[in-house]
């Protein structure tokens, strides 16, 4: 009876760590900027950028202890065919989401972020939009202009999730509306099915 | 492998033909260490870095008994810092094998300088393998003082002429720049060496 409680504590423990191992950020610096991650493609879930003079740096704390609402979140509008990628971070421990909503992408199903890789897409403010959300509430309506590159989109190694890596800068207008510029971003996730939510419409 | 076995039996050749007194050492250092940079480096500022190693000397020139050879194995470490109120250490960890040309101006000074190729072994930096090139090259220039004596002094300049990042910038829009070859280490440095032997190593 003894051995059988220790065996599935044993599993417990495994199911734990294997959640904080597949889960987990890893941070590496930007040898130009240490604030900064590096550009990787290797599914690091992290990323980050300037706005303003200020950096904003993603927080991705998936999992046991924390919330999963640090997830970043992809939904697609079949209907509307379009996709938006919310990536959570913070600007000065405050909370700042920066997402982007895109169109005429053909994104139906999971499978189908692979067609992003290589596609580098203007953010025009007007079929394809950037935002800057604070406290997951859009902090302005301002749309932001620029350009999202989704520079590699890949299998994982074991084909259970998808890597997407690549770089974003967009110029909005802030609050009080003074411009502010969000650059050199860059991002490297790894995205589950799971975290793919078709919205019903 | 054709090339390594003639690389082993030149050195072989080198050392064996030699016949000269060597003088074996062990020395250590404090390095003021930074990098050189093209590539806008925020804030950047030394680091304290240190080596410390064994080296001998050698003599293997006929009738110029005032040139005289040094080949050293070092564990050196080098890097930078920058500072955005918070500060960031970049601190890079080498094993090197500097020759160095020794000329002595009298029994107290001699000039020397060589090359220093290295190899990084280890580093503070999150996966630094896959972010800095691992050889490393570099000039040296130095002065070395009360060389006959059992403890010595000496200063040395390294000059890194190899980059070593590999790097690609991003714009601000986040478009991907020419890939940049920078960031060379420089350093200089003050040390102590001890004389903890005199060997022969000439073999005809």
């Amino acid at each position: 009876m003894k051995k059988y409680q220790l065996n599935n504590f044993g599993l417990f423990l495994c199911f734990v760590v294997l959640i904080l191992a597949s889960c987990t950020a890893e941070f590496v610096p930007d040898p130009i900027d240490p604030r900064l991650p590096k550009y990787t493609e290797d599914g690091n879930n992290v990323a980050g950028a300037y706005v303003g003079d200020n950096i904003w740096e993603s927080s991705v704390t998936i999992g046991f202890p924390y919330y999963a609402s640090d997830k970043p979140s992809i939904k697609v509008w079949q209907e509307k065919d379009s996709l938006r990628l919310r990536f959570v971070g913070n600007v000065d421990k405050e909370q700042l989401a920066i997402e982007f909503h895109l169109t005429e992408l053909g994104m139906i199903q999971f499978e189908d972020l692979i067609n992003l890789n290589g596609q580098k897409i203007s953010l025009d403010g007007t079929n394809n939009l950037a935002y800057l959300k604070a406290n997951y509430l859009s902090s302005t309506n301002n749309k932001g202009i620029g350009q999202v590159y989704f520079r590699n989109v890949r299998h994982s190694k074991d084909k259970s999730s998808i890597i997407i890596s690549g770089t974003f800068g967009f110029a909005l207008s802030d609050y009080y509306e003074y411009p502010l510029k969000v650059r050199s971003g860059r991002f490297d996730y790894r995205i589950y099915e799971t975290d793919f939510n078709p919205e019903e419409n | 492998m054709k090339a390594k076995t003639f690389g082993f039996l030149l050195i072989l050749l080198i050392v064996f033909t030699v016949k000269a007194e060597a003088q074996l050492y062990i020395h250590s250092n404090l390095a003021y260490s930074n990098i050189r940079n093209d590539i806008s480096i925020e804030n950047k500022e030394a680091l304290l870095g240190y080596n410390y190693g064994i080296s001998i000397q050698y003599y293997p020139f006929r009738n110029t008994e005032k040139l005289s050879l040094i080949n050293e194995l070092n564990i050196s470490r080098k890097g930078y810092r920058q500072k955005f109120g918070e500060e960031y250490e970049f601190k890079f960890n080498y094993l090197s094998f500097p020759v160095v040309f020794d000329y002595s101006l009298s029994d107290n000074v001699s000039f020397q300088t060589g090359l220093e190729p290295s190899w990084m072994i280890d580093s503070n930096v999150e996966e630094w393998k896959d972010t800095y090139n691992k050889f490393d090259l570099a000039l040296i220039f130095g002065a070395s003082f009360f060389n006959q004596k059992r403890w010595s002094l000496y200063t040395r300049f390294t000059y890194g002429v190899l980059p070593m990042l590999d790097y690609h910038e991003i714009d601000d829009l986040g478009n991907f720049k020419d890939e940049a070859h920078d960031l060379k280490n420089i350093s200089v440095a003050v040390g102590i060496k001890i004389n903890i032997g005199n060997e022969k190593i000439s073999i005809k």
